[in-house]
C-alpha cells in the first residue's frame, strides 16, 4: 500500500492532521510507537485557552477556538469540552502595568480576546480568593476539556474517514527512493508521497533521521490533583508573576499544574513525578486559597513533552525536504488547544487548498 | 558526611527482625511505620493486648504473643522507630517521604528495605460493597486493637489459612457464626496431595492448621465447603447471602459477611519506585523480582517479608534477616567471609516455611476473582463496575494503565490498592491473555492522599523550576 502521507505519532496533532486529510479524501497512513494519546496529548492538565499565547501563535489559537465550540459536528464528541473564562491574576501594580500592555498589543494587530479586568471585577467573580489583586487579564469563553478523550475523539474520527492506524510502530530508519519515502519501523515498510513529523518530545529525533537539525529539549510537565470537593470555581485561573495553572473540574477535583517539572526519563518512555519538586506550586496554590490547605492530594502524574528554545512549536516543511516532508512538534506544553485548527491548516497546506491562517512564523527555518 | 543509615518501611514481622539484625551488627537504622505500635499485622496491638485479660489471650493465641521478643528487642540505641507515619513517596536513591502528625519530613537511606507486608486480595463479588460487608483480615484487625468483634449473624465466606483462624477466633469470642463457607474444593484437597510430603518438614503448621480446623468443628460452626459461587444483597445494608453449590442455591439471613480470599503482596511501594516484578501464577498475583538476599532491581532497595512474596510471619523474618545480613556487608560491618556462615541456620528455617507454601497455595487456591454479574462495582473509588471494563476490552484497550484513561479505575484515592488484581483479572480474561502480559498500574506518588498544606511545607528556593 501506497499512502498519499503518512504521519508520525498519534497525539492530537497527529490525529487531527491525519483527520482533515483524510476528510478529502486522502490516502493516510498514522504510526505511533505506542499507542494513541499515549504522551502529552493524552495526560496534560487540558486547557483550552487562547490567553496569554505567543503573537505567532495567535491567529491559529483563535482558529481552534471556534473548532473547539463546534468540536462535536467537526469529530462526533465534545472531548469534554466545557467553555469558562480563562483569567490571568496581576497582584501588583507592576504585574497588571505587564498585562495592560499585553492586551493593548494584541489590540494594536485587532484581537480583541484579551481583556483587562479590574480587581473589583475580579473580587466579585472570585469571593473566595485570598491573595493581593490588582488586576488582570480575562478571556472570556476559553475553557478546558478532557484530553485523552477529545485526542482519542480525532483518532476514532480519522479512522472513520478512512485513515489507517499501526500501532506500536517505532520508525527506525527513512529514505526517499524513485520519488517515494520508504519508511522502516522495527518490523514493517511503509511507502508514502509526504511524510508528516508529529512526534512530539521524539520530534528532533525524527528530524534527525532525514537530516534536519532541529532544537528541541524534553520537558516533563507536572500536575496534582485534589480529591473531589464542592464546587467553587468556575474559570481557569492563572497568575502573572508567578507560575499557576489551577482550575476546578465537574467532577470537583482541582487540577493544579504549570512549570513544575518532573524528572525526564525519555530511554525509559516516561517521566517521574515527584511531590517535593511540587511544593513551590503547592504554596502558590495556598496562597490564593488558604481554605483548601487540608484537601488531600490524591494523585500526581507527568507526560513527555517537547520545548523548542523561543518556547513556540515548529509547524512547517523540513529543512533538507521542503517539498515532502513536514514538521509538526514541539508545542512546549500548550499544543492542546491548537489541535483541532493546526490539523485543519496543515491538511489545506498540504493539498494546496485556501489557508487564511498565517503560521509562517512558526517555521523551521527560524532555527 | 551524614551517619550512614538504613530506611526500615514497616514495624511488622519482617521489619521488626531486619531493624534488630542491622542494629546488632551496629547500622543506624530508622523504623517508619503507620501504626501506633511496633507489630505490623500479624503482632498489630500486641503490646497492650499483653495486659488483656486471659480469655482474650487465649483466643488470640500463643503464636501471636511470640511477637513480644521482637519487639522488645526494637529498644535499641542503634533504632530510632517513627509511629504512625504515612509514608507518600519514596525516589530510587533512597530518599523516603512521610508525614507525621500531619508534617511532612524526608530522610535518606544509604540503603531501604521495604517490608510493608501483605494486603487481603480484594473479592468482588455481587454485593460486596454493602455496609456489613467487610474483609475477615478487616475484622481481624478489629479484634486485635480495640476488642471489637461484629454482632449479629456472622457469615464468612471465601478461604485460606487466614479465613479459618478468623472463624475460629470469632467464634471463640461469642460471635453468632452462621456459616463458613468456605471456597476450598474437593479437587484442590487431591491437587494439594503431591505437595503434602515436601510440606511435610513443618510439621508445626501443619498441625496448627488441623488444630484449628478441628476447632471449628467443635465449636459447632456449619462449615461448608465447595461454595462455587456467592452474592450478597440487601436494600440500603447487607440482609442476606446466597451460595452456590452443586447446582443448589441456599440463602441465609445475616447481619456481617467477612471475605477473604488470601493475602497478596502489598506492591504499591516497589511498583511507585518501579522495580522489576513477575507475576506468580499459583496465587495471582504479582510480587517484585529479589534476589536471595531480598535486594531488587535497584541495588538500594531490599523487600523483605510477604511483600516480596507470601511466607508467613516467621519466614518473613528469617527472609528479613537475611536481608539484613547482606547490608551489613555491603555496609562494611559484617565480613563478606561471614557471611554465608550467618546465613546458614536462618536460611535453612526460610526453607522450612517455603516448603509448605506449595501445598497452602494449591490447596486454598483463589476463587472468585472475576464477577458474572456485569454490574459489580470493581473500582470502589471511582465505581467503576465489571461492564465498564469489559467495554473498554472489546475496543482493543491495552492495559490497566489505558483502562484509567478509558474508565478512570484505578484513579481515586487508594491509587489502584483494591481494585488493581481485579481489574487485570477481567481484563486478561476478556481479552484471552494472561495478567502477566497486561502488566500493572503505574502507581506514582502520593502512595497515599496528603494535605496540599504538607507539600506546601517542604517548599524551599532551590527546589523551584519556575
Amino acid at each position: 500500500m501506497q499512502y498519499d502521507f503518512l504521519i508520525i505519532g498519534a497525539g492530537i496533532h497527529g490525529n487531527s492532521i491525519a483527520f482533515h486529510l483524510a476528510k478529502k479524501g486522502k490516502r493516510v497512513c498514522v504510526l505511533e510507537k505506542d499507542s494513541p494519546s499515549r504522551h502529552s496529548s493524552g495526560v496534560n492538565a487540558g486547557g483550552v485557552r487562547r490567553l496569554g499565547r505567543d503573537l505567532r501563535e495567535v491567529p491559529l489559537s483563535l482558529r481552534s477556538a471556534e473548532l473547539w465550540y463546534d468540536l462535536k459536528k467537526l469529530i462526533g464528541i465534545d472531548g469534554g469540552f466545557e467553555a469558562v473564562d480563562q483569567i490571568r491574576i496581576a497582584e501588583n501594580e507592576n504585574e497588571l502595568a505587564d498585562c495592560e500592555s499585553n492586551v493593548r498589543t494584541l489590540s494594536d494587530l485587532g484581537y480583541t480576546h484579551e481583556e483587562i479586568i479590574s480587581a473589583a471585577e475580579l473580587k466579585k467573580r472570585l469571593p473566595d480568593i485570598n491573595c493581593t489583586l490588582a488586576g488582570g487579564i480575562i478571556c472570556k469563553g476559553d475553557g478546558f476539556a478532557l484530553p485523552y478523550q477529545s485526542t482519542i475523539g480525532f483518532f476514532e474520527a480519522a479512522q472513520r474517514a478512512g485513515a489507517t492506524y499501526h500501532s506500536n510502530q517505532e520508525v527506525r530508519h527513512l529514505e526517499k527512493k524513485d520519488g517515494l519515502w520508504h519508511i522502516k519501523t522495527q518490523n514493517h515498510d511503509f511507502k508514502a508521497s509526504i511524510v508528516i513529523n508529529c512526534a512530539g518530545a521524539w520530534g528532533a529525533d525524527l528530524a534527525a533521521l532525514i537530516g534536519d537539525s532541529l532544537p528541541l529539549e524534553t520537558i516533563a510537565p507536572q500536575i496534582m490533583v485534589t480529591q473531589r470537593l464542592p464546587y467553587f470555581l468556575t474559570p481557569v485561573l492563572g497568575l502573572s508573576g508567578r507560575v499557576l495553572s489551577f482550575k476546578q473540574m465537574r467532577n470537583g477535583t482541582l487540577i493544579i499544574g504549570g512549570g513544575y517539572r518532573g524528572k525526564v526519563r525519555q530511554a525509559e518512555n516516561r517521566g517521574i513525578a515527584s511531590l517535593p519538586t511540587l511544593a513551590g506550586l503547592a504554596d502558590t496554590a495556598l496562597d490564593l486559597f488558604p481554605h483548601i490547605k487540608n484537601v488531600n492530594i490524591v494523585r500526581t502524574w507527568c507526560g513527555l513533552e517537547g520545548k523548542t528554545p523561543d518556547g513556540a512549536p515548529i509547524i512547517g516543511p523540513s529543512l533538507s525536504h521542503p517539498d515532502d516532508f513536514y514538521h509538526c512538534f514541539g508545542f512546549c506544553a500548550h499544543g492542546f488547544q491548537l489541535g483541532p485548527a493546526c490539523g485543519e491548516v496543515v491538511a489545506n497546506i498540504l493539498c494546496g487548498e485556501e489557508n487564511r491562517i498565517d503560521i509562517s512564523q512558526l517555521s523551521a527555518s527560524r532555527f | 558526611m551524614s551517619k550512614q543509615t538504613v530506611v526500615v518501611i514497616g514495624a511488622g514481622a519482617a521489619g521488626m527482625a531486619c531493624a534488630c539484625t542491622l542494629a546488632q551488627h551496629d547500622i543506624c537504622v530508622t523504623l517508619i511505620d503507620e501504626q501506633p505500635q511496633a507489630g505490623g499485622q500479624i503482632y498489630r496491638n500486641l503490646t497492650e493486648n499483653q495486659h488483656m485479660p486471659a480469655d482474650f489471650k487465649d483466643l488470640l493465641g500463643s503464636d501471636y504473643f511470640k511477637g513480644a521478643d521482637l519487639i522488645k528487642d526494637l529498644d535499641h540505641p542503634q533504632i530510632t522507630h517513627h509511629a504512625r507515619c504515612v509514608i507518600w513517596q519514596i525516589d530510587e536513591d533512597g530518599t523516603v517521604y512521610f508525614s507525621v502528625d500531619g508534617k511532612a519530613q524526608s530522610i535518606k537511606g544509604d540503603y531501604v528495605v521495604v517490608a510493608t507486608g501483605a494486603l487481603e486480595r480484594p473479592t468482588p463479588v455481587k454485593g460486596w460493597t454493602l455496609a456489613g460487608v467487610m474483609g475477615a483480615g478487616a475484622a481481624q484487625v478489629a479484634m486485635k486493637r480495640d476488642g471489637i468483634v461484629p454482632s449479629g449473624d456472622v457469615v464468612l465466606a471465601g478461604c485460606g489459612p487466614l479465613l479459618l483462624l478468623v472463624a475460629q477466633q470469632l467464634a471463640k469470642a461469642g460471635c453468632q457464626i452462621k456459616a463458613l463457607l468456605d471456597s476450598t474444593t474437593t479437587k484442590d484437597h487431591v491437587n494439594a496431595l503431591p505437595s503434602l510430603l515436601p510440606a511435610l518438614s513443618n510439621m508445626s503448621l501443619l498441625k496448627k492448621g488441623m488444630e484449628i480446623k478441628v476447632s471449628l468443628k467443635k465449636l459447632g460452626i456449619p462449615h461448608i465447603t465447595g461454595v462455587e459461587k456467592i452474592e450478597m444483597s440487601g436494600d440500603t445494608a447487607l440482609e442476606q447471602i446466597t451460595y452456590h453449590k452443586d447446582g443448589k442455591s441456599h440463602t441465609l439471613a445475616c447481619d456481617t459477611v467477612l471475605l477473604h480470599q488470601g493475602v497478596v503482596p502489598n506492591i504499591q511501594i516497589s511498583r511507585q519506585l518501579n522495580l522489576d516484578h513477575q507475576w506468580d501464577e499459583s496465587l495471582r498475583c504479582w510480587h517484585p523480582t529479589t534476589d536471595d538476599w531480598g535486594q531488587s532491581s535497584n541495588q538500594n532497595i531490599f523487600v523483605a517479608g510477604d511483600g516480596a512474596g507470601i511466607i508467613g510471619a516467621l519466614g518473613s523474618q528469617y527472609s528479613a534477616t537475611l536481608s539484613a545480613l547482606k547490608i551489613s556487608v555491603l555496609m562494611g560491618k559484617l565480613p563478606e567471609s561471614d557471611l554465608l556462615k550467618q546465613a546458614a541456620p536462618i536460611r535453612k528455617k526460610l526453607k522450612a516455611e517455603q516448603a509448605v507454601r506449595p501445598f497452602i497455595n494449591t490447596l486454598f487456591k483463589p476463587k472468585w476473582l472475576r464477577p458474572d454479574d456485569e454490574d459489580v462495582v470493581v473500582c470502589r473509588c471511582e465505581e467503576t463496575t465489571v461492564k465498564d471494563i469489559k467495554r473498554s476490552a472489546d475496543i482493543g484497550c491495552s492495559g490497566p494503565n489505558q483502562l484509567k484513561s478509558f474508565t478512570r479505575a484505578g484513579m481515586g484515592p487508594c491509587q489502584g490498592r483494591y481494585c488493581g488484581l481485579s481489574v487485570v483479572e477481567i481484563l486478561a480474561h476478556a481479552q484471552k491473555t494472561t495478567p502477566d502480559k497486561l502488566g500493572y498500574y503505574r502507581i506514582r506518588p502520593p502512595l497515599k492522599p496528603l494535605r496540599l498544606s504538607e507539600v506546601a511545607s517542604l517548599n524551599t528556593l532551590d527546589q523551584k523550576d519556575a
